[in-house]
């Protein structure tokens, strides 16, 4: 008895979502019949959370980009602006700039800015999406205090041309297209993808922010976006592999004022437009008991931010019109070598460069500025008794002629015999200041130091695995202590201005449930996510009337939630979404009251379809409700919602 | 046998837990009214917020009671002030409220705080000032226009061009209003060094005067001198000089004195008590000086400590002066009330960046 109270408890509430194991479906949304497969967790991987974001849940989100497929399935916050508009992402209590995203190992996040915004990145653009939390972000890069979210490319070496279509068209004339042709044989692939997504995005709604309250429909809120990826991977013979990558994408959209705005259509209308150019090219040479890896790219990015006004007497006039620019080139070289079946040594060294530009024409503020970035990492793991495994790395990096923090990052896991495994890390790391934190005008602070985090984490993982069922579970205990922590604030000079602060202590639980089952002709999938997070200032005040020690950091939620249900009968599929935040704060001290809060979100989105299999094509058509109970509600402050939505989703697969 | 037992227990108990949540409802904000009646003299206390966060708000305070009343606005009208309040004036029985950031000036009524009607469709209004009953001016940040509207209808009437057509850093922009006899004198805060002046007859720029980088306040004493309080513009930005004082004859429009501070910080609120002879103003501590000195005081009237002093102001009834705390900008404030030999009368809290007192 007290072991099933003691498996209850442990699946229902030290659950995992997808993480290390590999659940494999074929590429249209059909889930295979009985067998359930999780792969062993990498040696590299030990006393570390990683989740892999589960393929079918990628299949179903191709048109969308990656704030919803995150904010939907994991437990990463994600601050959205509303449909098109800026998405940024942060993990486990920290903020935006402390999140890294990579495609095929170049970093997205801009060294300008320091972020990446989460709304431009398609999720097709890539096959495998893992989420790298705290420390074990340190296995592929420094600076992600809060994460690492890794997008990578894959092909399969299959002969012939395989084609793939999928067209939505959805709610306030949207249209999202994606195309894509792989073809080759055993030894050169070739992938073709290309994407086009649009919206007027003009969706009534009740402005219930003015005197007048009347119904609405969102303005300049339209947003464009398309643009392809090329790879071409070779492989002369099993042991050495060669792959080139380049992405392009343009996109255009209008940023929305606040639901309180009345200064007219012709005035406050802000655009933004950017032009973004990456590729990657990797040579990885796979020995006996070496594997020995060359990565080299670049990332173009560009952009152009308006702010216009109808001015009488003149016409329309642009009040702000900043031209930002930054080329990095990302270098690295690594290897692991297998010491024996039980050890692994691996080593990196990488050398980026960054240069940026930044142009405001109207009150002519530009600056431009360098940094060079390296780095060498060596990291030893290492079963060193039965059952138990633990890890070792070390890194040392350096900017401009500056050496970086020393990081050190320890881990250990031990596996019982029932399924069950705990784990343990300590580590720390470290952040740069953007080169806009830095150096933007007005407002960036040359004196600004790198934040520097010390964190620990415990985690207790379960798995099962039998006929008709299969379940995993995760429990996951964090903190971490961030010194220097950057923080942007107003000024008496009404311009915002970053200032270290002293200490923020970022700390909480994360659970995660992942289990699929077969009843006769019914076939189930739940992944299920909760989040409870505390993130804290705790350093010394000065000011007696400063109310923020020990409050939540603004915009971050306490507690999130999200469960993604899906049932299958022959050929039909029915989808359930649920998404939760808690309360949301926006002022430094944690302040109730409408003006300074947002209250709880829940979000609940339906999708159902059927799946058309012939000999040599595959058709899908899924229809979704998003926003099923129609709710008026905010996801930031003073920003319209739509209500409910539609789309209506054709895929079409040339076998 | 025993597992799959245990599995279909753990899935009913998952689903049963779900379910709790799953279809929960969001409550859209809930903005109870409130009934206000405060025919008692009181001093409006005006919090901008932050730019974008659409968190400007309204309080009222009334001294004899020692009472303080937040978010009036929202309170007595069930919508939000906007995005960054940024003055108050108030004519008659009607308290005008510039929302920089919404576009819009709301019109309200000093008693009960009820909206009486708005003016909206302007680009980046900044200050209103009345010159009779049909005819009030409003400044304006973008514009290069400066707003004449009849308050009666809450409508525009006409604009005064104020492009200087050089193409540099977007000039002018237009701030405070003092009127003088037949002129307006304005001063252009952003990326600008001038003081305008304007002909309230014939409404045409008639002189521009220059002074140090971005003059933030201007005040008018009682020997008909305009005095301008400059800060120089920001340390971490292109366009920056001297900050200080520059005395300005209304009159013939020539500087007669002009004082650089040695020291440049926290340059935020300049003011003039009610028989125009002291002036107050902000350079991180509060300052204090008659209008006929011939220097700057070197000793603060009173220190900040470790707060940022935001704004200042003197009851014209009983010499009370108050001073802003805007803590760190992103939370709320906080207001000190001092009698005439700077006891601490009074403190309390009140919304985010207090950056002005209107006294009613």
């Amino acid at each position: 008895m007290i072991k099933k109270t003691f498996n209850i408890i442990i699946i229902l509430f030290f659950g995992n979502f997808v993480f290390s194991q590999e659940i494999h479906f074929p590429d249209t949304i059909k889930i295979i019949d009985e067998v359930f497969i999780y792969a062993e967790k990498k040696l590299s991987e030990t006393g570390q959370k990683i989740n892999k974001i589960d393929s079918l849940i990628i299949e179903t989100k191709l048109l969308n980009d990656v704030s919803a497929l995150l904010s939907e399935n994991s437990s990463i916050f994600i601050k959205s602006y509303g449909r098109g508009s800026m998405a940024t992402a942060s993990f486990k209590g920290t903020n935006a700039s402390h999140t890294k995203l990579t495609w095929n190992n170049i970093e997205l996040n801009s060294p300008l800015m320091g972020i990446v915004d989460m709304s431009q990145i398609p999720v097709a653009i890539s096959e495998n999406i893992k989420l790298y939390y705290g420390a074990s972000s340190l296995i592929k890069n420094s600076n992600a205090l809060g994460g690492l979210i890794e997008l990578n490319s894959t092909t399969s070496w299959s002969k012939g041309v395989k084609a793939k279509i999928i067209s939505q068209l959805a709610s306030y004339s949207s249209y999202d297209n994606f195309g894509e042709i792989r073809f080759g044989n055993s030894k050169i692939q070739s992938v073709t993808k290309f994407y086009h997504s649009t919206s007027k995005n003009n969706f009534p709604f009740l402005n219930n922010d003015i005197s007048e309250q009347q119904i609405e429909y969102r303005q300049n809120a339209d947003y464009l976006k398309y643009g392809f990826v090329q790879e071409v991977y070779f492989k002369p013979n099993i042991h050495n592999l060669f792959s080139v990558k380049f992405w392009k994408q343009l996109s255009d959209r209008g940023i929305p004022g606040l639901t309180s705005n009345e200064a007219g259509p012709n005035n406050n209308k802000n655009r933004q437009n950017s032009n973004l150019n990456i590729y990657s090219t990797n040579y990885t040479h796979y020995g006996k008991k070496i594997r020995f890896e060359i990565n080299h790219g670049a990332n173009f990015q560009n952009s152009n931010y308006k702010s216009t006004n109808y001015i009488n007497g003149i016409g329309f006039l642009n009040v702000v019109n900043a031209f930002s620019k930054s080329n990095s080139i990302f270098n690295s070289i690594s290897s692991k070598y297998n010491i024996s079946d039980k050890t692994e040594f691996n080593s990196q060294i990488n050398y980026n460069f960054h240069f940026v530009n930044s142009d405001e024409s109207i009150l002519n503020q530009t600056f431009t500025a360098k940094r060079q970035e390296g780095g060498l990492n060596i990291s030893v793991y290492s079963e060193i008794l039965k059952n138990l495994k633990t890890g070792i790395l070390l890194r040392q990096d350096f900017y401009d002629k500056t050496l970086s923090p020393f990081i050190p990052s320890l881990s250990a896991e031990y596996f019982f015999e029932n399924n069950l495994s705990v784990r343990a890390s300590v580590s720390r790391n470290y952040n740069l200041p953007s080169l806009n934190d830095l150096y933007l005008k007005p407002g960036g602070n040359p004196n600004l130091k790198a934040e520097i985090g010390n964190s620990s984490d415990i985690g207790l993982s379960y798995f099962l695995n039998i006929k008709n069922f299969s379940l995993k579970s995760d429990f996951d205990l964090n903190f971490s202590k961030i010194n220097n922590w950057i923080l942007w604030r107003p000024t008496a000079m009404g311009y915002w201005e970053p200032d270290n602060i002293e200490v923020v202590i970022a700390s909480g639980c994360e659970t995660n449930l992942i289990f699929e089952y077969k009843l006769n002709k019914l076939k189930f999938k739940n992944i299920a996510n909760y989040s409870f997070t505390k993130s804290v200032r705790s350093d010394e005040n000065e000011n007696m009337n400063n109310n923020s020690l020990g409050k939540q950091l603004p915009y971050i939620p306490r507690h999130s939630a999200n469960i993604f249900s899906q049932i299958s009968w022959q050929n039909f599929f029915f989808s359930y979404q649920w998404t939760y935040f808690s309360t949301r704060y926006t002022s430094s001290a944690a302040e109730p009251g409408v003006l300074v809060s947002i209250y709880p979100y829940f979000m609940n989105d339906i999708g159902f379809g059927k799946n058309f299999y012939f000999k040599k094509i595959d058709f899908s058509l899924n229809f979704k409700i998003y926003n099923l109970f129609n709710e008026k509600y905010r996801s930031v402050l003073w920003q319209a919602m739509p209500g409910r939505n539609y789309s209506l989703q054709l895929s079409i697969k040339l076998k | 046998m025993k597992e799959m037992k245990i599995i279909y227990k753990a899935l009913f108990l998952f689903i049963l837990i779900s379910s709790i949540f799953i279809f929960s409802c969001m409550k859209d904000d809930f903005r109870p009214i409130s009934e206000f009646n405060t025919n008692s003299r009181g001093v409006f206390i005006v919090c901008e917020g932050n730019f974008m966060y659409g968190n400007a708000s309204l309080s009222y305070y009334s001294p004899l009671e020692k009472k303080i009343e937040n978010t009036i606005f929202i309170r007595a009208n069930g919508i939000p002030l906007g995005d960054v309040a940024q003055s108050l004036t108030i004519h008659k029985n009607t308290a005008w409220i510039v929302i920089n950031n919404s576009g819009k000036v709301y019109a309200i009524d000093i008693d009960n705080f009820k909206i009486k009607g708005k003016i909206t469709g302007l680009v980046s209004p900044r200050y209103m000032r009345f010159v009779n009953e049909q005819k009030a001016y409003i400044t304006d940040m973008y514009a290069k226009n400066i707003y004449i509207v009849n308050p009666e209808n809450f409508s525009l009437i006409k604009t005064i061009n104020i492009d200087d057509a050089s193409g540099n850093f977007y000039n002018h922009s237009s701030e405070q209003i003092v009127i003088y006899e037949d002129k307006l004198f304005i001063n252009t805060w952003s990326y600008d060094n001038k003081i305008l002046v304007i002909n309230t007859n014939t409404d045409e720029l008639i002189d521009s005067i220059e002074v140090f980088k971005q003059p933030r306040k201007i005040i008018a004493d009682k020997y008909k001198n305009l005095w301008v309080l400059c800060d120089g513009g920001g340390e971490n930005s292109d366009y920056q000089g001297d900050a200080g004082i520059v005395k300005i004859n209304m009159q013939t429009h020539k500087i007669e004195n002009s004082f650089i501070f040695q020291n440049k910080e926290n340059i935020t609120d300049m003011q003039i008590n009610k028989t125009g002879d002291t002036i107050f103003y902000v350079n991180k501590d509060v300052f204090r000086f008659h209008v006929n000195s011939a220097s700057l005081p070197e000793k603060a009237w009173i220190s900040s400590g470790n707060k940022n002093i935001y704004a200042i102001a003197q009851d014209p009834y009983n010499y009370d002066f108050y001073i802003s705390d805007a803590v760190d900008f992103m939370q709320s404030g906080m207001i000190y009330r001092f009698n005439s030999n700077l006891y601490c009368l009074d403190s309390f809290a009140v919304g985010i960046i207090p950056n002005s007192f209107v006294f009613k």
